[in-house]
């Protein structure tokens, strides 16, 4: 070999070489990243699980990606004056294998360039690419294996919306597009058993038993009502029935409930069965037919949402299943009826809430929930006796609305509490609720138009 | 062919350390002031060292214009010293039954001038080194002189006592190759500098090089070939004090007034093609650019005010170009 070719073969091993470190770390980045991005996808995946057709597509963009970084990297190729600076360096030559290439490419007659050139061409044989450039695995490749054993544990979790990819296993296609019309009658199914059950054991007790019919009707909102009303009355109830009613309650809180919906109403019933006082019990049946009110209101819009679903979706994708629709007899009064392919919603009977215009919709509900809060206010009047009027008096700032005029309150607050107290303060619950309200009854007449 | 250039080098590179050495009898330490002196001479330039005083500047360049075949020639700079002290004049004579105006050289014309504390001198005096420096001649009247090769001048200036000095204008400043800094001896050097010269006998030196073999040292050094992509490094050095981009370093843009001029990259080449054969290298390096840089540099940076109310030194500066300035683009 002439010192020319010496030199070049040199250079082209080390820029190779070079090139070939440069391309293994970057890949293994490349792969770790893109290994990253798929792992977050695929924990994303194992509580929300994906179907096919996302995780295909997600994996194909990926790869896509990452192909394209690949031929990038690729094709990024070092020249020869970069290697032979490169390998001066590194082999300690002090500029002579640059120097040399470059005569090489610019030829001129001098015998001290030839000279030059035969030292660098000795000086190359004796380098040591593979000393100088060894074959290291790059500490990005341990990451990238890092990355592909996660992956790969991550697909054998033995949870149970845990799909294994590798095994080419996804979601059911259908799953999440179906998941309103599909479960939202289930939930209502499995809700109505669990009511009808703790109806029954309602009814051991006198003072429940309208109640207990409301909830085996379904019409939970009725039983919230019923229960209300026995709360106002629970004074001219005898201890004994007021202790029949704490057993039922504790019954029925006891139920093995199938719906995490029907949580708050038996929790609330089961302080009710817990309350020591009769004075108290008042409060938590107040509580308990809250608590059955949210849980009408939740049916109520399961149902709507369900319909509207129903309406607008193909034969094809309804399955004979039952669906649970509002009825005319009131917000929360749930009936079963079925639904016959398309537009089974449309079953519904002219003048249900679902058909209702939306606002007035909302100032049902609301006039619900208002109705609930204005039981609370009322109650202050009501059922108290005479003698306990000092107590109501020292009471007063305390709880709710009280009866007696403002300016007969004694009170005993310091000026800065009495500030505090004077504040008005909406709950911040509270907010949206009124919020909708005031949306709900403003007027929505056009006036004259502004020119 | 080759053999040709070996022998070349070896011979150069054994001149060189022959010179060296004997130089080194008399001067103590100051290795690299003594090779920045020689190499100097052997690149066609000149040399100021700067210096406080009794450090053996003086002796120094009396050394080596011993060690050579070279006519030797001290100027004692003063406030009085005129041009005409210098390069010479001319005096009326008496040659037969007529008058003649006859041209009496100045002691510029030698081989080796020591242009002792040339900042002592009027800017007018000063000026008369610029074109013998540049030239290597000397214009007097209407008739102009050729200086005998090779012409060194060897200036020395102190740092201190500045009072009633006059600093070198950029214009000479710039035709000095290399500005040398002669810093004080080290303790172990002074042992040997004292025992030296305080005994009965005192170093001498020996003639080991003639007019013919310095010029024959100068022609190899221009053999010595460099890369474009060195010479590339060498100018963007040199760009790299001009307080201008795109090379300029942040040092430069802030504390420079001017940079080198183009002598600075062919002081730089010239010097890093002797560094490169004492090296025994038939290329110029980038290291080798770098090791001469400050002494070639230092002198051509012109500080402007917040340099020299920050009292910057341009090696401060130097270094910082050296350290930001790649060796391949």
């Amino acid at each position: 070999m002439s010192d020319r070719e010496v030199i070049i073969q040199l250079l082209r091993t080390v820029e190779w070489r070079i090139r070939a470190n440069r391309l293994f770390h970057e890949l293994t980045v490349g792969v770790s990243v893109v290994l990253a991005a798929l792992i977050l996808f695929k924990i994303w995946d194992l509580y929300s699980p994906f179907q096919a057709v996302t995780i295909g597509a997600v994996t194909v963009i990926l790869a896509v990606l990452f192909a394209a970084f690949a031929v990038g990297r690729i094709r990024v190729k070092g020249t020869l004056e970069q290697a032979a600076a490169l390998i001066d360096r590194k082999a300690d030559l002090r500029d002579e294998i640059k120097t040399a290439f470059w005569f090489l490419n610019n030829p001129r007659s001098s015998v001290w360039i030839d000279q030059q050139i035969q030292r660098a061409a000795k000086s190359a044989r004796n380098v040591d690419v593979q000393r100088a450039y060894p074959n290291l695995i790059p500490k990005t490749s341990y990451i990238a294996a890092a990355t592909v054993l996660l992956f790969g544990a991550l697909n054998f979790i033995p949870t149970p919306l845990n799909h294994n990819w590798l095994m080419l296993q996804a979601a059911a296609p259908d799953n999440r597009t179906a998941k309103p019309a599909l479960e939202t009658p289930l939930d209502r199914e499995a809700i109505l058993k669990t009511l009808k059950e703790v109806a029954e054991r309602l009814r051991a007790s006198e003072l429940l038993g309208e109640t207990a019919d409301d909830l085996a009707q379904g019409d939970v909102a009725a039983a919230a009502n019923d229960l209300r009303t026995l709360a106002e009355q629970i004074g001219d109830a005898t201890s004994d029935q007021i202790a029949e009613a704490k057993a039922a309650f504790a019954a029925a809180a006891a139920t093995k409930k199938d719906k995490a919906e029907l949580e708050p109403a038996l929790q609330e019933m089961a302080q009710t069965s817990e309350t020591a006082e009769d004075e108290g019990i008042y409060e938590e049946m107040m509580e308990t037919a809250q608590a059955l009110q949210e849980l009408a209101e939740k049916l109520q819009t399961a149902a709507q949402n369900g319909e509207s679903y129903q309406t607008g979706k193909s034969t094809d994708d309804t399955p004979s299943n039952e669906s649970v629709q509002v009825a005319d007899g009131g917000p929360g009064q749930l009936k079963k009826s079925n639904s016959n392919g398309p537009g089974g919603g449309s079953n519904a009977p002219p003048g249900g809430l679902a058909q209702l215009p939306t606002s007035l919709e909302a100032k049902l509900k609301l006039d619900v929930k208002l109705e609930a809060q204005a039981v609370r206010g009322v109650e202050a009047n009501k059922g108290q006796p005479k003698e306990k009027e000092d107590e109501e008096v020292s009471q007063a700032t305390k709880k709710e609305r009280s009866k007696v005029d403002y300016r007969d309150v004694k009170s005993d607050l310091s000026p800065a509490q009495k500030d505090l107290l004077n504040q008005e303060h909406v709950p911040w619950e509270y907010r949206a609720l009124i919020k909708g309200y005031f949306q709900a009854i403003r007027p929505t007449g056009t006036g004259p138009a502004k020119k | 062919m080759s053999s040709v250039v070996d022998q070349q080098v070896e011979t150069f590179q054994e001149q060189f350390k022959r010179v060296q050495q004997q130089v080194s009898k008399v001067i103590v330490g100051y290795e690299e002031i003594i090779d920045g002196v020689i190499m100097s001479l052997l690149a066609n330039g000149h040399v100021l060292l700067e210096g406080v005083p009794g450090l053996g500047k003086t002796k120094l360049v009396s050394t080596l214009s011993a060690v050579m075949h070279l006519k030797f020639s001290r100027i004692q700079f003063t406030p009085d010293l005129m041009p005409a002290d210098i390069t010479g004049t001319n005096i009326v004579q008496q040659s037969g039954e007529h008058k003649i105006l006859q041209f009496q050289a100045g002691p510029i014309f030698a081989n080796i001038v020591l242009a002792d504390e040339v900042n002592r001198a009027t800017p007018k005096t000063q000026s008369a080194l610029l074109e013998a420096m540049e030239e290597e001649t000397v214009t007097v009247g209407k008739q102009t002189h050729e200086l005998e090769p090779p012409f060194f001048v060897l200036a020395t200036q102190n740092p201190i006592e500045m009072e009633g000095t006059y600093p070198l204008p950029e214009a000479q400043l710039d035709r000095f190759l290399m500005k040398l800094k002669v810093d004080f001896p080290s303790v172990s050097n002074l042992h040997t500098i004292v025992n030296r010269t305080t005994t009965v006998k005192e170093p001498t030196v020996e003639r080991i090089l003639g007019q013919g073999e310095v010029l024959q040292m100068r022609k190899t050094v221009r053999s010595v070939p460099i890369a474009r992509p060195i010479q590339d490094y060498a100018i963007r050095i040199a760009m790299a004090t001009h307080p201008r981009p795109p090379y300029a370093h942040a040092l430069t843009m802030r504390f420079v007034r001017h940079g080198s001029s183009p002598r600075g990259p062919q002081a730089l080449v010239f010097l890093g093609k002797i560094r490169a054969i004492l090296n025994n290298r038939l290329y110029v390096s980038c290291e080798d650019i770098r090791s001469v840089a400050y002494g070639v540099l230092r002198h051509r940076i012109l500080l402007n005010f917040e340099g020299e109310a920050d009292r910057i030194d341009t090696d401060t500066i130097i270094k910082g170009i050296l350290e930001s300035t790649p060796e391949t683009v």
